[in-house]
């Protein structure tokens, strides 16, 4: 099995790994782009490069995005990604005191520990996980596909309406084209183009990386980076004290991580949950009378938690097929590409690839521990560069990619459409993640829905007499049971507030 | 009386792209058949719970106001994006990338010397990465024909 981690790696598949983690720290440390735009941005590269180069690349990128949106948290007090919502809480006074570098130090150190621990769990759910979920039929796995849309549209946003409504757009768009079970076309007004269905690339390209780009046209904003007066050997200095600070911080470490990591393999939950959460914890457990030691644990905690949710958010996309966050949707993207399926039987049918994915995963941590080190001062002055200048070269960037993918202009077209779709979906609250699971998902749901019942012989009621699926559904029932009562309960105090 | 905002034109429009959806799911079968239900069945379910879903949502309270000057720069974007597209077997792609650059970073105010140095870098590095070491086929501009 150790041998199989490994098996993979080669010089390029290394020095990619290498590109992607630093890519993914700048990527997330300059304000207004995200991780999952990084990993979109390189996702047509998949196209030209191997399986193991091309994902294990990805791996770097969301690892390293993870720990990057610390570096504005604490510079600027502007979160690089959601992931660093709470970092600055607690970074920012620290930088302001002077002690910028140590806060960075903290940050990065913590952030390479939760991602390791976050392996770790992983490595030791995913063959179990997965090992159980052979025994899922059509019955099954459409029942968990609908829990885990469910959940994600319920817990993406505010409006657990708008995230159905997404939900529900989502399942629309993957109709389009030949019908899975009697190769029936559908909405594809009698063009041979349409007949093969939207791709979700083009899709997730548009929806993740041009609402970014119309929105830096419609408001123009530039962050300033302000610089830390210290040269390389000060701010190693400071990474040094951080990591004597992390030594007595091991059980925060341990303690957050668990958390990032159970918070990343339920779908829908996302980094910053993962972080907050952690961070809440932490805050009730520290007591300390100590300002400057609670500012560290500040820190620590939810740094450790959201690297460590890339683990745990790879457990379902891996195990069940099911993407729990947009980096890892995005992942799955690339898997298919590579004719790489993931679900219950990746482990057994593509060991290799498995494998070699968390091989890439523990190479990644090895890459950040050593940017974490001496890197600091030279992503400092990277991320000076404004976001204006690259919002056009993205824009080429987006448009290339989605051309990428078979040599057609109808991709551009769809590309776009869909951006300005996800545009106005972000200006007026609707989540885009259960759109995008949703196309993705679509297929295998309506699949796995119309085997079962012909399996039953048309019987509706064979997901109720299977006692996984019917396990899955009670837990379904009871999750919309629990947001009925509390959509009823804010109507209830509203009322009351208005008396 | 419902006062015009940019959120409930965004629902109108997801009630009628509702009301299209569910038109034409009704021309597929959706009736017992040999192999299973017909084509129609999943998309009828999809549209009942879109309806249900999209008409609670209409009738919440809108917030985003109508910002005219933002939808207008959105709408100036797509005019230059879409009108070059549509002719990009004539244009090539290379002209485009170009166009869609200048135009990019104009409108980000970046200074006309430095806007055409990054344009063209753009354009030369896309050539060697994607086209000379990736082998990608762009649609060839009519004056190297």
């Amino acid at each position: 099995m150790i041998d199989l981690l490994f098996s993979n790696l080669n010089f390029l598949t290394i020095a990619l790994i290498f590109f992607g983690v630093a890519f993914g720290v700048l990527v997330s440390a300059i304000p207004g782009l995200t991780t999952t735009i990084g990993v979109v941005l390189l996702l047509p590269f998949s196209f030209y490069l191997d399986s193991a180069s091309s994902l294990g690349m990805l791996m770097g990128v969301f690892v390293g995005g993870m720990a990057g949106g610390a570096i504005p948290a604490i510079l600027i007090n502007i979160p690089g990604n959601p992931a660093s919502i709470v970092t600055n809480v607690n970074g920012y006074p620290l930088a302001q005191s002077g002690k910028g570098d140590f806060a960075l130090g903290l940050a990065m150190i913590s952030s390479t520990l939760g991602a390791l621990i976050g392996l770790i769990i992983l490595f030791l759910i995913s063959p179990e996980l997965s090992d159980f979920a052979l025994k899922f039929g059509a019955v099954e796995q459409c029942a968990l596909v609908l829990l885990g849309l469910s959940l994600v549209s319920a817990l993406s946003e505010k409006s657990v309406m708008k995230g159905y409504i997404s939900m529900c757009f989502g399942l629309m768009v993957a109709t389009i084209g030949l019908d899975p079970i009697t190769a029936t076309p559908r909405y594809n007004f009698d063009t041979v183009a349409l007949q093969q269905g939207i791709s979700f690339i083009p899709v997730m390209i548009g929806m993740f990386a041009l609402p970014t780009i119309i929105e830096s046209l419609i408001i123009s904003k530039d962050f300033k980076f302000p610089s830390l007066d210290k040269n390389f050997k000060q701010c190693l200095v400071g990474v040094y004290d951080a990591f004597k600070e992390i030594i007595k911080s091991k059980f925060n470490i341990i303690r957050s991580s668990v958390i990032g990591s159970i918070i990343g393999a339920i779908p829908g939950t996302g980094s910053a949950i993962a972080a907050t959460l952690s961070y809440q914890l932490t805050k009730k457990i520290e007591k300390s009378d100590d300002n400057d030691r609670f500012s560290s644990q500040g820190i620590i905690s939810p740094e450790a938690a959201n690297s460590s949710m890339s683990g745990g958010a790879l457990i379902p996309m891996l195990t069940l097929g099911i993407p729990g966050d947009p980096v890892t949707a995005v992942m799955l993207g690339a898997l298919t590409i590579h004719g790489l399926e993931p679900g219950p039987l990746m482990i057994s049918s593509f060991p290799e690839a498995y494998y070699g994915l968390l091989g890439s995963f523990a190479v990644s941590v090895l890459f950040l521990v050593i940017l974490t080190l001496i890197g600091i001062p030279f992503f400092l002055k990277a991320i000076r560069v404004k976001t204006k200048y690259l919002m056009p070269v993205i824009f080429v960037l987006c448009i290339i990619g989605s051309f990428a993918l078979r040599n057609s202009m109808l991709d551009v077209w769809i590309m776009i459409i869909f951006g300005v779709i996800a545009f106005y979906m972000n200006r007026n609250g609707y989540p885009i993640l259960p759109m995008i699971l949703a196309l993705i998902l679509g297929k295998i749901l309506e699949e796995q829905f119309r085997m079962s019942l012909i399996i039953s012989l048309g019987d509706p009621f064979i997901f109720f007499k299977k006692p996984i699926s019917l396990t899955l559904l009670i837990i379904l029932g009871c999750f919309l049971s629990y947001i009925f009562v509390k959509f009823i309960r804010n109507i209830i105090t509203q009322k009351k507030n208005v008396q | 009386m419902f006062k015009i905002t940019e959120e409930l034109l965004f629902k109108i429009s997801i009630l009628i792209a509702f009301a299209i959806y569910f038109y034409l799911s009704l021309q597929f079968p959706s009736i017992p058949m040999q192999e299973g239900y017909g084509a129609g069945l999943f998309p009828i379910i999809i549209s009942i719970s879109f309806f249900l879903f999209a008409i609670k949502d209409f009738f919440t309270k809108n917030k985003q106001e109508f910002n005219k000057k933002e939808n207008l720069v959105l709408l100036g974007f797509l005019i230059i994006i879409f009108i070059p597209m549509y002719f990009i077997n004539i244009l090539g792609m290379y002209f485009m990338l170009s166009l869609f650059l200048f135009y990019l970073n104009f409108v980000l105010k970046i200074p006309i010397f430095k806007n055409i140095i990054i344009t063209f870098s753009t354009i030369i590095i896309a050539h060697l990465v994607f086209v000379k070491i990736f082998k990608l086929s762009f649609p060839e501009i009519w004056f190297v024909e």
